[in-house]
Formats: structure tokens, sequence, C-alpha cells
């Protein structure tokens, strides 16, 4: 087998991997388009989900109305958050670390939508298409609040705020301080100043996200397919949302067209998905569209848009003559949206560390 | 991102077809190359359960024909086919010059060049070619009328077009340079495929003393449709062919609409890009001038 | 070590209201004979109705090139298509370019190019590289670079697609192509 993976025709007793150039062993199902990506995998009588995400950033979700979506050709079902029997129904933080608010997020919005494209209903239907001519019918009432667009305004107090009970937006606030905290700039033969701006991002892979579930083992046990980067943690998420042991639980993770990151993430649809096929002892299936997946996956750090506000990074480095760094200040201020998963929460929040270091004359020590 | 329901009809004639467009309600159309039709059903961006008329076996959409002065290509004729054509470059060069920037071309082997007229998008190069070559489109509307509009008539509004209602373009005939007459074709592009950000067709054509008889500028993407900047066109006859760069900024300060800001770039750099493609487009088709009068005009 | 065979999921379209129509289409040399929902996209069909999983719906648009096929010789983009306007057509995926064992000359290319890395680009890239061959594109002219533009991959950065595409239209070398894009 590994005869194959070697370019060189070097004989065998004298082959290394280190410093050979070898070929991929996937390459050949990928070359041949039998990937076996999530997709591609079919079972059979499965029914596809599309869900119906919210168009407001911040609402009060009055009504739900499904009748005329019920009447749609091939709808099985129309599920929003009172359908759900979740023991656990929000999504887990892997860094609930003291003096952060606890703003986990639902998986299924209830009685407030928080941002655009979080999940508010699931249609269930026949195909894809039926599942689309439904979602179109449920009729949403949402009562509009104020957004918050950006962390700047976020932080301020008066702003509007995404958690009332909370009393605040922002989640996690932490300064660390290193050696002597005040350096006088004096000390130094040059102060640099430097901004960073960042924008928003999102990985974006080609192949978007997607989950498969069916029981199997005469019901007795559950078996999800995601697109996901941590087939194990989601195993446990799931067990723990459904409130059943662990061995009743089985992920795969087939292969996986592009994550990037933003595949390594517990989502609302990797539980809703998997407690539908529970509800409906069903296979069923979502596969994200494109212009979903932007709305609705994960994104990273955002640059404050405001010009008032100088920057995201401030970097302040006292620096010798001789370009030894002395002294550092740090100002960073961060958004995530969404997904407690990494930190922080499902709205806009915002943190800020104010950090200072001091290296000694002699030497630069790293923290 | 699956379309709505609809009902598929393949039309047997283009008589046909816009009978049946006569029929049907406001949600029917015509689907050519389906290049823009289809996502935009596939994002329900247009809604409720309609009718599409497929025209492309239709007999006689797919010629492509010579007469004087006039090439003519039919409705069904893909944009790959027309790019490549020899009749059309030897012909009418800035089409399928301008052709080989529209879209990538895995989506020209499929879309038409008389789609492009029709759906006039934004940044869109066939409708600014079409502005530059005099272009008059063919059209049968109910009944059996039969009608020829020029395509600056079908642009001249900020947005859409003027073609009448539940008709079909059955062809678009595109005038031939004459002889000696230098043709640019200039665009930018945010990448590769995308539309333009600003595009410029220009044709230029001296007379004997090597001035500039006639001109054509036509400009894309920095206003919503594309128009004919006829005044730096005007300010152009009798000049040597060096001026030409001159011509340029008239031809961006003269848009008979405001520039647009769209999420790519704002009004004011579209405006300053456009100075650029114009001044481009010119050059080239100086440049062609000479080459086909066999002198050089250029002057310092 | 090959992956399963999925096979078809038919989709179901239990509805009287949804129009259909007869579709005759020869797909990778075999005739099919059906009656599909006239909004089913060509995509959905070759992918759902025959099991041919090659072809990927990225985008759904018609910018990507993932689910880019060949239809009666010419490149196009199944997700941009109706099943029904390719009535009486000769359509051509990458299962059709496969060769009975192994890699064909192209994907070998790919392979050894390291071309490719989560592969779902892939099946697009090689359909446009079977045209470009076909066609005798030049591998120094600047019309590879406007095949390439019709293909997004988010993993490679695109360099080494380019190389085994060069190769695969008959480069020697690995020069860059020089002046235009």
């Amino acid at each position: 087998m590994t005869e194959k993976l070697f370019k060189s025709a070097a004989p065998a007793r004298n082959r290394r991997f280190v410093g050979e150039a070898v070929l991929r062993a996937e390459d050949q199902e990928l070359l041949q388009g039998r990937g076996g990506f999530l997709p591609d995998l079919a079972a059979p009588n499965t029914a596809e989900i599309c869900i119906v995400r919210s168009a407001a950033p911040h609402a009060i979700v009055r009504a739900i109305r499904k009748e005329r979506a019920l009447a749609s050709p091939g709808v099985i079902a129309i599920l929003p958050a009172e359908d759900f029997d979740l023991v656990d129904d929000v999504l887990p933080c892997m860094d609930m670390i003291p003096g952060t608010l606890d703003v986990r997020q639902r998986v299924i919005a209830k009685d407030r939508v928080r941002y655009v494209g979080q999940a508010v209903a699931l249609v269930v239907a026949e195909n894809r298409y039926l599942a689309e001519d439904a979602a179109a019918l449920v009729e949403i009432e949402y009562e509009s609040l104020p957004a918050v667009m950006d962390h700047m305004t976020a932080m301020n107090p008066g702003s509007p705020l995404l958690y009332p009970e909370l009393g605040t937006n922002i989640v996690y606030q932490v300064t660390q301080r290193d050696g002597n905290a005040f350096f006088s700039a004096g000390e130094g033969d040059l102060v640099i100043h430097k901004r960073f701006e960042f924008h928003r991002q999102t990985a974006v892979p080609l192949e978007t996200r997607g989950v498969t579930a069916k029981l199997i083992d005469n019901g007795e046990r559950l078996h999800v397919e995601s697109c996901t980067q941590l087939p194990q943690v989601l195993r446990t998420v799931l067990a723990g949302a459904f409130g059943i042991d662990l061995k009743k639980v089985r992920v795969t993770a087939p292969r996986l067209g592009g994550g990037f990151g933003c595949k390594e993430m517990v989502y609302p649809e990797e539980i809703l998905v998997p407690a539908v096929a529970r509800k409906l002892q069903r296979p069923v299936r979502w596969l994200e569209d494109w212009r979903e997946h932007f709305a609705s996956a994960t994104h990273t750090r955002e640059a404050t848009p405001k010009q008032s506000w100088p920057a995201t990074v401030r970097l302040s480095d006292f620096v010798s003559r001789v370009g030894r760094t002395l002294a550092r200040r740090t100002a960073l201020l961060a958004t995530r949206r969404s997904l407690p998963w990494a930190q922080w929460c499902a709205a806009l929040t915002a943190f800020r560390t104010w950090t200072q270091r001091c290296f000694p004359w002699s030497r630069t020590r790293r923290r | 991102m699956k379309p709505a329901k609809l009902k598929y009809v393949r039309a047997e004639t283009a008589e046909h077809a816009v009978e049946l467009l006569g029929e049907a309600d406001a949600t029917a159309r015509i689907l050519a190359g389906g290049q823009s039709l289809i996502p935009a059903l596939s994002a329900r961006s247009i809604t409720t359960s309609f009718l599409l008329l497929d025209i492309m076996r239709c007999p006689g959409l797919e010629d492509v024909s010579e007469t004087p002065g006039e090439i003519t290509v039919g409705a069904a004729c893909r944009q790959s086919r027309i790019e490549l054509s020899t009749l059309v470059r030897q012909s009418i060069p800035l089409l399928s010059e301008a052709l080989g920037w529209v879209a990538m071309p895995q989506v020209r082997s499929r879309g038409t060049v008389v789609g492009c007229l029709a759906q006039a998008n934004t940044g869109g190069e066939v409708p600014v070619v079409s502005l530059a070559l005099d272009a008059e489109l063919n059209i049968v509307s109910r009944g059996g009328i039969k009608q020829r509009m020029p395509a600056k008539d079908i642009y001249a509004v900020e947005t859409g077009t003027r073609l009448p209602t539940r008709s079909l373009i059955v062809s678009a005939s595109f005038r031939t340079l004459a002889a000696g007459e230098g043709w640019g074709f200039s665009e930018v592009q945010l990448r590769a495929g995308h539309f333009a950000l600003v595009c410029c067709a220009a044709t230029l054509l001296l007379d004997e003393n090597g001035r500039i008889r006639t001109a054509r500028i036509a400009l894309g993407g920095l206003t919503a449709n594309p128009y004919r900047a006829v005044r730096a066109e005007k300010g152009l006859i009798g000049e040597a062919p060096a001026t030409t760069h001159y011509a340029a900024q008239t031809a961006s300060a003269e848009r008979p609409w405001p520039a647009r800001t769209d999420l790519h770039a704002t009004a004011a750099f579209r405006a300053k890009v456009a100075v650029a493609a114009v001044a481009r487009a010119l050059t080239d088709a100086r440049a062609r001038c000479s080459k086909q009068t066999g002198a050089t005009h250029d002057s310092a | 070590m090959t992956a399963p065979d999925p096979g078809p999921q038919k989709m179901v379209w239990d509805d009287s209201n949804e129009s259909r129509t007869a579709l005759n289409v020869t797909v990778n040399g075999k005739q099919v004979q059906t009656l599909v929902a006239d909004r089913l996209l060509l995509s959905d069909f070759l992918r759902d109705h025959l099991g041919l999983t090659a072809l990927k719906v990225a985008c759904g648009e018609g910018a990507c090139g993932a689910c880019t096929i060949v239809i009666d010789g010419e490149l196009a983009r199944s997700c941009t298509l109706l099943a029904v306007q390719t009535d009486g057509a000769e359509i051509l995926t990458l299962e059709g370019l496969n060769a009975p064992q192994g890699l064909n000359h192209v994907q070998q290319l790919f392979q050894q190019h390291h071309a490719l890395q989560c592969g779902y680009c892939t099946p697009g890239w090689l359909m446009s590289v079977y045209s470009m061959i076909k066609r005798s594109i030049h591998p120094d002219s600047a019309e590879v670079g406007q095949y390439l533009s019709g293909h997004i991959c988010r993993c490679t950065g695109y360099r080494n697609i380019w190389t085994a595409i060069r190769r695969a239209l008959g480069a020697t070398n690995d020069d860059p192509v020089s002046g235009k894009e």
C-alpha cells in the first residue's frame, strides 16, 4: 500500500517518508468524485428540513402561525421552539470562566430573536423544494426592538440590552497585568503607537454545513452525521441535550468539504435536526444553502466601524534606542457574533482587555 | 435555494412564444440561456407560480446573418459561439472582445447575446456594445407585430428597459465597422467573471486628413444603465486623434443619471475609474485606426 | 478502498399541482427517459435521481463552478439549468470520464501536483480541463486564466491546480504565464 504513495522510484529498502514526495491516499476517491461528502450520502425515506430564520436583528416573537404552511403539499411538520422537548436547549460554552455572564444561546428562538439568521422554526417536508414552499408560508409576527449593530454602541450605558435581565451587553471584561504596571514614557527612547483593524470574517468553505439524523438499532440509538470538525464533542453534547446515555449516540463526521474553523463548533442545527428525527421517528436531513451560510454560520472578529474609536487593537510600544521593546500597552476590543462555543454569546457583545507588559532591560520574556 | 413552482413550456416558434406570452399573466417569462433567470428563481427573488417559455428550439433564432452594413444575431445564439465566430471577429470585433469579459467560459456556453440585452444587468458588457454599434433589436409583439427598436431607446431609462411588455426579441442587429474604423473595449472588474465596475466601448473613424470624423463612446457600470457620451463624441469631431484623452473626462461627467454606489464601490470611485476606462478604450481605438489606414496620425 | 455507492435517492414529489414534463436525455452514454418536475434543477436531477454525486452544489448560483458538467460537448453549470431544458441532450459528468480502474491521465496529474485538498471543487475543475483539452487550448494562452476564473477553490490557493492544468494541456515546464492573466 505504501508503495503507491511514493512518487520516486527509489528501491524499497531506501525509502523513507521524510524527504520524499508522498502522494495522498484519499486522492483517488476524491478525483473520481466518490468522496462521500455529507450531501452525497443518501438514506431511504429521508425527509428534508428547511429552517425559517429571523430576518430581524432584534425582535420579540409575538406569534407563529403555521396553518398555511401545514397545508402546503408534502409537508410533514412545522416545528417552532415549543415543539422541541430538549433536556438542555442551550448551546454549550467552552469557557464559562468566572465572571462571564451566562448568555448561552438557545438552539431555537423562543420569545426573542437576537440576530438575523437565528432559527425560529423548522419545516420538514418530503423534499427541499416543497420544504422551501412551506417555509415561505410560515407567518411570524415580530415586534421589532432597537438593534445594536456594533460593539462600541453595545458597550455604552443606555444602549439596547440583548439580555435585559442581565443589565449589560458586556459579557466579559478582564485586565491583565504583568510586571511593572505603569511604565513611564520618559524611560524609553521611542514610543510607537499602532492601530490595527480587522474586518468581520467568515470561513466560507465550499461545502456548506449539513446534518442528517436517524434512529438505528430498532430505534434504540441515534445516528447523526454532520459536517463537523468535532464529532466526539458533538456526541457528548447530543447525549446531554437529550438526556440519554453516551452509548446511545453515534456521530459520524463524513469527509469534509472544507471547514477552516467554522465547522469547529456545535451549532443549533446539530441539535435540532436530531431532535426532529427523534420526534418524527424518521430519518431527516438538513443541507445549508450558500446564502443561509452567511447568515447562520459563525463569524469571527470584527473591527469597530466607527471612526471615533481609533482602533480595535491599539498597541503602544516603548522602545529603547537599540530597538529593545521595554513595554507594551494593548487595548483590544472585539466582537464575536453568535455561538457561545468559543467565547461569549449569541448577541453582539464586546470584550475589552487592557494589557500591559513590561520587559526587563536585558532580555525579552514572553508571556 | 430551490425555485418555486413553475410551468415550463417549449415554444415551437417565435410566434408561438409571443402568443403564449400574450395569453399568460405578468409572471410569464422568456427562457433562453437562463443564466440570470434560473439563479434568480433559485434565490426566490422572483416568486409566485409562473410560466417559463423556452425559445431555444424555435427555428431561425439560432441564425447569424450578414446584410450590408449589419450583422444580425438571433435570440438563441449562445455567447461563446458569437465570441468565437469568425464572421463576428471580422466584422464586429468589438462584440467578440466584449463577450470575452462576460462572466466565465462555463457560463457563456449557455447564456445568449440577446439575453444580455434583455436582462440589462448593471455592468453588463453587451448593452454597452449595443450602444457603440448602434444596435437595433428586432422585436415581435402580440398579434405578430414586428418592430425594430434602437438600443439607445431601449436603455433610455435609468434602470430596466423600455422594451414593450409581452414581446420577444428575436434578434439583434449590430452595425459593422467601416473600413479603417478603430475600436476599443475596456473594463474594470473586481475579479474575473464579475460584472463590470465600469466598462467602455468606443469606436473612432478618421477622415482623409487624419482627423476624427465620427466617434462612439458608450459607458456602462457607472450608472445603472449604459449611456452614450454624446457630448464627448461631438467634442471629438474634427479633432486630432491624440486629443482623445480629454474626451474621457467629459464622457464620465456627462452621465445622464447619478453614478452608482453599491457594496463594491462608491460613485466617486466609479467616476474616476470611468475616466480611465474611456481613455483606454479610445487609445485602443486610435491604435486600431492607425493600423487600418496604414498611416500614423498620432502627434505628440 | 472505495467509498460505498450511496445509490440514488429519488426525490418524492407527491403533488398533482406540480407541473411535470417528459425528459429524454443521454447521461454518460446511457439513455434516460423519465418525467420530472418542471422546476427540478439539473444538478438535483443528476445527483438525486441518477445518483451521480460527483458534481457538487455549493453556491447554487452558477458562480463557484462546483456543479460544472458538459452538455452536448459544452461546459455548463448544472445548478443554473432546469433538467427539462436539456431534453434531447447528451450529458457528461465526471463519472463518465473516470477510467475503468484507477485514475485517468488528468486525475493523475492533479494527484501528482497536489492540486486538491478537501476535493469538493475538484470534480468541477476536471470537467473544465476536459473541455480545454478538447479545444486544444494552449497552456500559455490567456484563455487558461479565463477558464480558471470559472472555479472557486477555498483550500489550495489555485497554484497547484494551475500547474496541473498546464501540464494537462501539454506544458513541459511550470513557468508562469507571462503577461496577461
